[in-house]
């Protein structure tokens, strides 16, 4: 699965939310589970998933999904367009 | 937080504004210990009570700390464990039962004043709840030091906890509650996982459907606990990685996850796990497991549970 993808299937698992509700334009205030705790839960996620630990601030700061793409481009995991 | 208090200091402070609260099995020992009448946390509170004492487990205290919360809360609470296991006696949390759902309320006006150790009660409980009462302490301990929300100075202390734990046997000892103190403290702190998000959502179907059988907290917490350690440790390292780096013997504390488990209830508990999985999904506490917790996990349940 590319990562794209496997981003997408984090986020609707974690988010709890429907395909036809993501987006890769999604952002935080979107989503109702992106509370405080989904902000866990993605940083979680993105261990499991990408091997790639977000610091404290790195998953604060994490306030959509573009964010997230940023982050992890940024530590050498690659998003296909 | 909640200081200790010892019973003569408690006895000495009994007058005419104190009452006392207990479970029914509880009520004669209660009685015994204060010469006062003792009361159900279904009671209302007297105007003039300055002094409440609640004697029980984990569901009267936390009752209590209700009642004191929305009725008195100038008046000063006493909770005396009659088991270990929830730290009620301390901590600020309560679990709420709405008639359809358990959650969890976090406020620290439910936090006792005092508590009062008494360990010689836990004799008094049944074997099989002293089982389940240490697999509540031991779900509260191991959730904790791999939540993503523990300090590394509070996984050394839980790991302190846990290589205490491994030296006690299933059964009553003075020292469990004490460690059910500090384990329940801790986990306030990080915060718990998926066991405790199955406890919380299976507790009052699972006893609805079986009404005649102990479908407790306690008891779905030492149930979960060795297949959600499983789960996590397939998924990731985190578990193994922290036993070798705080030296907690992970050949124990495995040999005790499977001591805690019993195949057959949780058989007869799957297909309430497979009804309610999406609200265990959405339970703060799985949301906070050490690993993610997908929609399409429920099947590795039910596959564990078929090996």
């Amino acid at each position: 699965m590319e990562n794209r993808e496997k981003l997408k299937e984090l986020m609707l698992d974690i988010l709890l939310i429907d395909e036809d509700e993501f987006s890769f334009e999604l952002k935080r205030e979107d989503v109702e589970t992106w509370d405080s705790l989904g902000v866990v839960s993605v940083a979680v996620g993105i261990q499991d998933t990408f091997g790639y630990h977000p610091s404290t601030d790195e998953a604060t700061a994490l306030d959509s999904v573009d964010k997230i793409i940023e982050l992890l481009e940024s530590n050498g995991i690659q998003f296909e367009q | 937080m909640t200081a200790e208090l010892s019973l003569d200091a408690l006895l000495a402070r009994i007058d005419e504004s104190t009452h006392v609260i207990s479970g029914p099995s509880q009520a004669d020992r209660a009685h015994q210990l204060f010469h006062k009448p003792v009361h159900s946390y279904s009671d209302e509170l007297p105007e003039n009570v300055h002094l409440i004492i609640a004697i029980g487990g984990g569901t009267v205290i936390d009752n209590v700390k209700r009642l004191r919360m929305q009725q008195r809360p100038e008046a000063t609470l006493v909770a005396i464990p009659t088991i270990w296991g929830s730290g009620a006696e301390v901590s600020p949390v309560m679990v709420v039962d709405s008639g359809s759902e358990k959650t969890i309320q976090l406020d620290e006006a439910l936090r006792p004043d005092f508590y009062v150790s008494l360990p010689e009660l836990g004799s008094t409980v049944g074997p099989q709840m002293q089982r389940f009462a240490c697999g509540d302490t031991w779900s509260h301990a191991l959730e904790a030091i791999i939540s993503p929300l523990a300090t590394e100075s509070l996984k050394q202390k839980l790991a302190n906890v846990i290589r205490e734990l491994s030296g006690l046997s299933l059964d009553h000892h003075p020292e469990w509650f004490e460690l059910s103190r500090l384990a329940c403290s801790y986990q306030a702190e990080a915060g718990v996982g998926l066991v405790h998000g199955i406890a919380h959502t299976l507790e009052l179907p699972l006893s609805a459907r079986f009404p005649d059988k102990n479908w407790g907290h306690a008891r779905l917490c030492s149930l979960y606990l060795y297949p959600v350690m499983s789960f996590n440790q397939e998924r990731s390292t985190k578990l193994a990685e922290t036993c070798i780096r705080f030296h907690i013997d992970m050949d124990a504390v495995q040999q005790t996850l499977r001591d805690l488990f019993d195949a057959s209830a949780y058989q007869q508990a799957l297909p309430c796990l497979r009804e309610h999985w999406m609200q265990v999904l959405r339970d703060p506490c799985s949301r906070l497991n050490s690993t993610t917790v997908k929609r399409n996990d429920l099947e590795w349940f039910e596959m564990w549970g078929a090996g």
